[in-house]
């Protein structure tokens, strides 16, 4: 997602914000904080659905008969092998840097 | 996003905004490496976890989830690469 879109619109037609002169530091700092907080919330919701929806399609497909036990032991797995994917790819992704 | 949130934005001075920008450009990373893991996640999965007879991962399996992730960004480079050729 570009970050404009965030800000709304494209580059060519964002509304240009003048800049404020009159606020102190400390709004400031108070305003960007919640600005933070209510982005950080939103990119965790969309973190969770993500995962709702992909750990829902998958222990579907494993557990036909949809018992409890299964799709437990199946959320569980899920979310293993999700660490051990994330650790590898981090893993990777450091060494390229490198 | 919400007009509060728009009017916010405006009260800001630029020094706030380039701190704002710079932080929304680390959580935009942040957040396009956690969707790559659950691309990379949901193949892997399907591809390397055959039955579901307990909540552990057994070793061959986790052996092939490694496999896969790997197997899965060569193809990436592999198909970037004939991409290029095809181009020339």
């Amino acid at each position: 997602m570009a970050l404009s879109s965030i800000f709304g619109g494209s580059s060519a037609s964002a509304p240009v914000i003048p800049p404020s002169t009159s606020t102190s530091s400390t709004t400031s700092n108070a305003v960007k904080d919640k600005i933070k907080e209510k982005l950080e919330i939103e990119l965790a919701q969309a973190n969770a659905t993500e995962l709702v929806n992909n750990l829902t399609e998958n222990c579907f497909e494993k557990c036909p008969g949809g018992d409890d036990a299964c799709i437990a032991s199946c959320t569980q797995k899920y979310m293993v092998s999700w660490n051990i994917i994330s650790q590898a790819y981090l893993g990777l992704v450091q060494n390229a840097k490198r | 996003m919400s007009e509060s949130f728009q009017a916010d934005l405006a009260s800001l001075d630029v020094e706030s905004r380039k701190e704002l920008m710079a932080w929304l450009e680390t959580e935009n990373s942040k957040s396009k490496f956690q969707q790559s893991i659950h691309k990379f996640n949901d193949l892997c999965f399907k591809r390397c976890i055959d039955k579901i007879e307990g909540p552990m991962v057994t070793p061959n399996e986790e052996q092939c989830l490694k496999g896969c992730l790997h197997r899965f960004l060569d193809t990436n480079t592999k198909v970037v690469n004939n991409l290029s050729k095809l181009q020339q």
